[in-house]
């Protein structure tokens, strides 16, 4: 069934479409070398003043190295900089879907609630040494913080199943979460002690120093779990910011698909927060930075998503351990400082309107 | 030819009752038919029933397809404002849903057709969020298109369209119908837009067909007192066409 | 002020009054901690604590009950050092009934309880000087004649323990008790200061974890105050005074391995109500010594410290964390410098020092289980 009766003129939009691909494909790739540029650095820095060389050694030949100089990189600096890769690309990810399924661009962990409900959970734990699920004590902060995030997201993709409400209530409902969970979170600090508040406040503010081994394990399980999740549904999703309407027309089942991906990102989000703390800037602008470097094609998005938030955190990383050397300054405070300088730019400079 | 016949239809939201008791011959391939009725009638209902999207008594009986149901496509009235996405990604991923990643030539041959003949190449790498209305219409009916169904229900596609483009997209739809052998269901609020280029009519009031037939013997001046409130009448133009010349409501 | 505060303050104002009759003293102008003179009747027989760990300089001037005159008090003693508090349960169990105030963050209280319960003076840390004064206390209770103090041993514990003491000791007309433990105290510091001033040792360099194992974070620490300033006192170079700008944060814990400190000391408490079986060294009043001593060994194989000439050394030790805000730090400086300079402080004993606070200013009995240091047995 033929279904063009004009003659074709050219092909420019064919080669066209090609060209912008590339220049897509050559952009991520552009951030996958910075990216890898800043782990390098992240690894490379640090008040133990080790010399390249030494650090390279102790990469590849972690035996012969002495004790001081393998547990700095492998145990101190490797930790630290994979963490913040696998939590940046897992709460860059989250907010992008969020922000797609939700179609609202103030979507993220942070803006709906789920940070908030995560530090809630930790804060019932650090204060109150109350424990959700008492058979694992010695692991009662992220545990807390994990089930009160999922219940939030669970909450959260819920009520959006409920007849009636729509995706602007979503996000009116995830406000409303935080500002209750804030409020819970403000009641427990003022009944606090000093030690359990300070513990709370630093908590909250986030925090990469917590990485360990088996911590960054689990959030990249979590991050190469989801990832093929979402790339298997990459038209599908991309359909969704054409509207409900089309996209169902489109042979999307489009409830479903707000389901499944609702799961998998309250994962995404709840994981590296229960782990790390609140960091909220990443979920929210990592998936801005990329929709308007390389569109919402999730073919491009996917991997622009993942690579923007990774790469945030990643320089965050470099640059909270190198302002006042010897010092780490709260994650939290250092993303958005990094963040929202390009993120201007960004926006100023672009002439096209995204979202 | 695929044909396309209604026996019974109607849909529900829940246990509400919005449409009932839509009958129809076989609509043929090859032609188009007019959906006509007052706002919320159920125009829209009917079609996203046809396709599948609502849920409701009564059976859709689809004949000498070759796809199967799948081949109904419903095109909804807009296609997202919002999305950051150029024309040609937007109806690049209206032909990819279900399929691989991976773009072959063909598939973006087809879409440099459907984008010339419906004469928006020049919009191609516009973004959605810098077109107008009508623009987004006609890349609606690209993302439809691109699609080869069997059964297309446009609802309202000329609605923010420009006399010209409405006349040039009517047009194009009918020899496309014409060549393809689809059979195009297009709800429509201009009826001399239904007597030029709509073989059939089916008037749908209050939530239930009304009339359902030859546009010719549907589109009367009795009809349009009754479900539109007007006086009107049906006359023959110099051309000898058939055209509604509408005199003033009924209070 | 809305009606019902209006007519509540009016009513109260009115106790106030009758009992105001009855309490005749001697009035008298005091300087408290923030310079402010401040009308009281001396001595005082009801007192509100702003909170509840300024029992500590109370106890030292009313040994035989110390809480004959407390009628109200804020919470925090049992959730900042459940082991005192439990000590002083056990032995004036009446302590249970005081009416509490909650609230640490803010250092608010509810004026309408505060002024129903009829005192004749309200202390006040000077670390909520600023909620006490947004919220107009010093006028809401001055026009029911309760006058407010402020003392301090936190924000500036070195300079304003003293005067502290003598203002509660004016309050309390314990005047010659304070004196006495002033004494005691600038005594037990100048055994530490005069033997430095005198040889003037290297300064080792001593690391302060602040909190240790309470959660996954290495390393959190203190900058130019509190512990960071005892131990400069007590003989030390305050590893991290040039890496933290303000009083706490946290120190890259390669930095640690970087600077390679001769002394590591880890506070601790028992936070068993915060971090069940956390990785906290649980040492205070009675303490577990050799559970602390386990777990503090247990700190030093974090990899933070590896290879660490402190812990190569042995020279890790863990001291008890409340000591921060407490007018008996002077032991904890005593201590501290002993770990530091065990050669110049060997006729210098900590435990006696606290032993004879004790006997001399305290109605509770001694208990040690304040320090551990992986040296010990």
């Amino acid at each position: 069934m033929a279904i063009a009766t004009e003659p074709l003129e050219t092909t420019t939009g064919r080669d066209q479409y090609r060209a912008l691909a590339l220049r897509r494909i050559v952009l991520i790739c552009a951030m996958l070398v910075a990216l890898c540029f800043s782990i390098s650095i992240d690894m490379a820095l640090g008040p133990a003043n080790y010399t390249l060389r030494e650090v390279l050694t102790s990469l590849f030949y972690a035996e012969s190295v002495g004790d001081q100089l393998r547990v700095v990189i492998w145990d101190i600096r490797m930790p630290i900089a994979l963490m913040a890769v696998t939590v940046g690309a897992s709460l860059s990810l989250a907010g992008a879907q969020m922000q797609t399924i939700l179609a609202n661009p103030l979507a993220s962990p942070f803006t709906l609630g789920i940070s908030a409900a995560a530090g809630f959970g930790a804060a019932l734990g650090l204060i109150g040494g109350v424990a959700i699920f008492p058979a694992a004590v010695q692991y009662m902060i992220p545990i807390n913080a994990f089930l009160m995030a999922m219940a939030a997201a669970l909450f959260i993709h819920f009520a959006s199943t409920m007849r009636g409400v729509t995706v602007e209530t979503i996000v009116l409902l995830g406000i409303a979460l935080v500002f209750t969970f804030n409020a819970l979170l403000s009641l427990l600090e003022y009944l606090a002690s000093e030690q359990a508040l300070a513990a709370v406040v630093f908590w909250t503010m986030g925090s990469l120093t917590k990485a360990t081994w088996p911590k960054v394990w689990i959030t990249g399980a979590v991050l190469l779990f989801a990832i093929p999740l979402f790339a298997r549904h990459a038209w599908a999703l991309t359909a969704l910011r054409l509207g409900e309407d089309k996209a169902a027309s489109l042979g999307i089942n489009v409830r479903r698909l707000r389901l499944h991906t609702m799961m998998t990102v309250s994962l995404l989000a709840a994981i590296p927060v229960s782990f790390v703390g609140t960091i909220g800037f990443v979920g929210l602008v990592g998936p801005h930075i990329a929709r308007m470097l390389v569109g919402e094609d999730q073919r491009f998005f996917l991997p622009a998503s993942v690579l923007c938030g990774a790469l945030l955190l990643s320089a965050t990383s470099v640059v909270s351990k190198t302002l006042i050397p010897g010092a780490i300054l709260p994650i939290g405070v250092i993303t958005a400082l990094v963040g929202v300088p390009f993120f201007f730019v960004l926006i100023f400079t672009n002439r096209r309107r995204a979202w | 030819m695929v044909g396309l016949a209604l026996k019974g239809v109607g849909a529900k939201y829940g246990k509400h009752t919005v449409l009932s008791d839509v009958d129809t011959d076989i609509l043929r391939g090859g032609v188009m038919t007019a959906v006509i009725g007052p706002n919320a009638a159920g125009k829209s209902t009917l079609f996203k029933r046809i396709a599948g999207l609502a849920s409701g008594p009564g059976t859709v009986v689809l004949s000498d397809t070759l796809k199967g149901p799948e081949t109904i496509c419903y095109m909804p009235q807009d296609t997202g404002a919002n999305a950051v996405l150029t024309v040609y990604e937007s109806v690049l991923l209206a032909s990819k849903q279900g399929s691989s990643w991976k773009v072959r030539d063909s598939e973006l041959v087809e879409i440099d057709r459907i984008l010339q003949a419906l004469r928006i190449n020049d919009l191609a790498f516009r973004g959605l969020g810098e077109l107008s209305g009508g623009q987004r219409q006609l890349v609606s009916i690209a993302q439809a298109l691109v699609r080869k169904p069997e059964v297309l229900l446009m609802d309202e596609p000329t609605s923010a369209l420009d006399l010209f483009r409405q006349i040039e997209v009517l047009g194009f739809m009918r020899r496309l119908a014409a060549k393809s052998g689809m059979s195009v269901l297009i709800a429509l609020h201009d009826l001399n837009h239904a007597l030029r280029y709509c073989e059939n009519t089916i008037v749908i009031a209050k939530g239930a067909m009304v009339a359902s037939g030859l546009t010719g013997d549907v589109i009367t001046g009795g009809m349009l007192r009754d479900i539109y409130r007007v006086e009107a009448r049906v006359e023959m133009c110099s051309h000898g066409k058939p055209v509604v010349i509408v005199d003033h409501s009924i209070v | 002020m809305g009606m019902f505060g209006k007519v509540a303050l009016a009513a109260v104002g009115l106790c106030a009054l009758f009992s105001g009759t009855v309490l005749a003293g001697e009035k008298v102008v005091i300087k408290d901690v923030t310079g402010r003179d401040v009308e009281v009747s001396v001595p005082v027989e009801h007192v509100i604590l702003g909170e509840g760990r300024q029992i500590y300089f109370v106890a030292a001037l009313d040994r035989d009950a110390p809480f004959k005159r407390v009628v109200g008090w804020r919470d925090d003693l049992s959730k900042a050092d459940p082991e005192s508090y439990a000590a002083y349960l056990a032995k004036y169990p009446e302590i249970a009934k005081l009416p509490t105030f909650g609230g640490m963050k803010d250092g608010t209280f509810d004026i309408e309880q505060a002024v129903s319960l009829k005192p004749d003076v309200v202390i006040m840390n000077l670390d909520a000087k600023t909620a006490t004064e947004e919220a107009g206390y010093i006028e809401k209770l001055g026009k029911v004649g309760i006058p407010l103090v402020y003392i301090d041993f936190r924000e500036k514990p070195m300079e304003n323990t003293e005067a502290s003491m003598r203002v509660m000791g004016k309050l309390l007309g314990e005047e010659a008790k304070a004196e006495d433990f002033i004494k005691f105290r600038a005594d037990s510091i100048a055994k530490v200061t005069d033997v430095l001033a005198k040889q003037n040792p290297a300064r080792p360099v001593v690391f302060v974890e602040r909190a240790g194992g309470y959660s996954d974070d290495c390393c959190m620490s203190f900058g130019n105050e509190n512990f960071g300033k005892m131990v400069e006192i007590a003989g030390g170079t305050n590893m991290a005074k040039d890496i933290i700008p303000g009083t706490f944060g946290t120190v890259n814990p390669e930095q640690i391995i970087a600077s390679n400190p001769d002394q590591i000391i880890i506070t601790g408490g028992n936070w068993q109500g915060y971090v069940p079986g956390g990785n906290w060294v649980g040492v205070g009043y009675g303490a577990d010594l050799t559970e602390a001593h386990r777990k503090l060994e247990n700190l030093t194989k974090r990899p933070a410290l590896t290879g660490v000439k402190a812990v190569a050394d042995g020279n890790v030790h863990a001291i008890w964390h409340q000591f921060y805000n407490n007018p008996y730090q002077f032991v904890a400086i005593q201590e501290i410098a002993k770990w530091l300079h065990p050669d110049l402080f060997t006729d210098l004993d900590p435990e006696a020092t606290f032993k004879e606070l004790h006997a001399r200013f305290l109605p509770l009995d001694y208990k040690p289980g304040y320090f551990v240091s992986v040296k010990d047995e």
